[in-house]
């Protein structure tokens, strides 16, 4: 009996114990089911996507596929697909894939496309966009560093050739010994897709003889002012 | 110019035909000439809201069918005289009409009247499309529920598609306390998740349902109920004036109040 008293007590003076916050429940739900309703793709759809980009960035660097992830975020009426790929390692062109790389030789940053293209890759030429993706990786693979150092390492896997429909094969038979060996600090490569999915002219300009609510936080005087009027004229 | 805005929401039950009957009246109030029109062919509510529903004797669909004039279905509201409702047939359904005879209904109108409020039906289907088709403007209707919202979201992405570019969001039965206590999603969760222009929040209140018993929008009471000025100041953002945003916060009781409180303060 005491403790219910007291737990009312408690809670009389401190007020209600902290319970889950279903605002921001609500809120991470909304933004999720938005994403995909405003992008109107299919999930299969998605999932071929999905499975490409993978296919993609793993014939360059080899991928944590237990951390990697793929989500849908909207923003001012404005969808983005984030993939968030954790790279364990890079994975040499033309030579052996899966040698270890010095961490001294790792390269810094990594960039994917120029900001040109990933702004070509929306929803309906995705597919065209990762082919012109491809072609300038491979103009581009002279970038890959330290190629002389990874064949100087003494841990010579042998058996796999890092050619294309090998390595991708590589993405569904994925070798369990080789996904725990590598625990350095993991970089990540996020790709970010936009594509203009909605009009924003409308976000944009609200019409001219109506005035701009559109930022509702006003001082906490004004507001407290027009409460105040709001109330006397309701007395009067 | 008159200004054709269509209230609409995708959800049914959010409030869009209170929101229409208060908006009406107040534009009235304020010396527009308003007409209100049913696009709700087959569930029509408009005419009860207005306390109308006895003087009904057409309906858009008798002028169309040549069997009346406009003006013969219009019904003048005789507390205010500004306002004219253009009643809905009630046992037809929603493709007994089509998107250009709507057009030219409204067109009509626009000869007269200055402002012409469009109650959509709920849904996407052809009751909405005949309610947009004459349509510059939009005011969407939701509440600060997961479901109204993304309703809304659809409904905004199909009036875009309509290129009607003026879509302004009204928030409808927010409840302050709720918000509060981070159990309802704020108005700026709201207008942030849908990023459309906001023209103004309705707390919820009782006197919504005691008006629709009456018959007797909320606006034209003598002692505005909180919802009532809601009204009134989006009656008055539409007309371009600036009102700022009723507060409608709680402010959280602090420790010395609520000790206060329990030993009978």
């Amino acid at each position: 009996m005491t403790i219910p008293i007291i737990s009312d007590l408690l809670e009389k003076l401190f007020g209600p114990a902290d319970d889950p916050h279903s605002r921001d429940d609500v809120k991470r739900r909304l933004k999720i089911v938005l994403a995909h309703d405003r992008l109107a793709l299919d999930p299969q759809t998605l999932e071929m996507m999905r499975q490409e980009i993978i296919a993609v960035v793993s014939r360059y660097v080899e991928v944590d596929f237990e951390n990697l992830e793929f989500s849908l975020a909207t923003d001012q009426r404005v969808t983005a697909l984030t993939a968030n790929l954790p790279i364990r390692r890079i994975r040499p062109l033309g030579k052996e894939p899966d040698q270890p790389i010095e961490s001294a030789s790792e390269a810094e940053t990594i960039e994917l496309a120029s900001k040109s293209e990933i702004m070509a890759m929306d929803a309906e030429n995705a597919a065209a966009a990762l082919r012109q993706f491809e072609q300038n990786s491979q103009a581009n693979s002279s970038r890959t560093p330290s190629q002389k150092e990874l064949s100087d390492s003494s841990e010579r896997e042998k058996g796999e050739t890092g050619t294309t429909s090998e390595v991708t094969d590589n993405l569904i038979d994925i070798d369990p010994s080789r996904l725990g060996d590598s625990d350095e600090a993991d970089e990540e490569l996020t790709l970010d897709l936009e594509g203009d999915l909605a009009d924003d002219e409308l976000v944009g300009e609200p019409a001219p003889q109506l005035p701009d609510l559109s930022v509702p936080d006003m001082s906490v005087s004004d507001v407290a002012r027009t409460l105040a009027q709001a109330d006397e004229s309701g007395k009067a | 110019m008159s200004r054709i805005i269509v209230m609409t929401s995708g959800k049914g039950g959010v409030g869009k035909t209170t929101c229409t009957a208060n908006l009406g009246m107040a534009l009235a109030k304020a010396g527009q000439r308003v007409a209100v029109v049913d696009a709700d062919f087959g569930l029509r509510n408009l005419d009860l809201l207005l306390g109308l529903e006895n003087r009904i004797v057409y309906t858009a669909l008798d002028v169309l069918a040549g069997e009346c004039r406009l003006d013969q279905a219009l019904v003048k509201d005789k507390r205010q005289p500004n306002l004219a409702l253009l009643p809905a047939a009630q046992n037809r359904s929603k493709e007994s009409i089509k998107p250009e005879q709507m057009k030219r209904l409204i067109k009509a109108l626009t000869k007269v009247y200055n402002f012409i409020l469009i109650d959509s039906p709920a849904g996407i289907e052809m009751g909405f499309r005949n309610s947009i088709a004459a349509a510059r403007e939009a005011i969407i209707v939701t509440t600060p529920e997961i479901s109204a919202v993304r309703d809304a979201d659809r409904v905004i992405g199909l009036l875009e598609a309509n290129d009607i570019k003026a879509v302004r969001l009204v928030i409808n039965r927010l409840r302050p306390a709720m918000v509060a206590a981070e159990q309802m999603m704020s108005v700026k969760d709201v207008q942030g998740i849908l990023s459309i222009p906001l023209l103004g929040v309705i707390p919820d209140d009782e006197q919504v349902i005691v008006s629709t018993n009456k018959g007797e929008p909320l606006v034209l009471e003598e002692n505005l109920s909180q919802a009532g000025i809601a009204f009134i100041n989006v009656s008055q953002r539409l007309q371009g004036e600036k009102v700022p945003l009723m507060d409608l916060s709680i402010k959280k009781e602090s420790f010395l109040i609520r000790l206060k409180r329990l030993f009978g303060g």
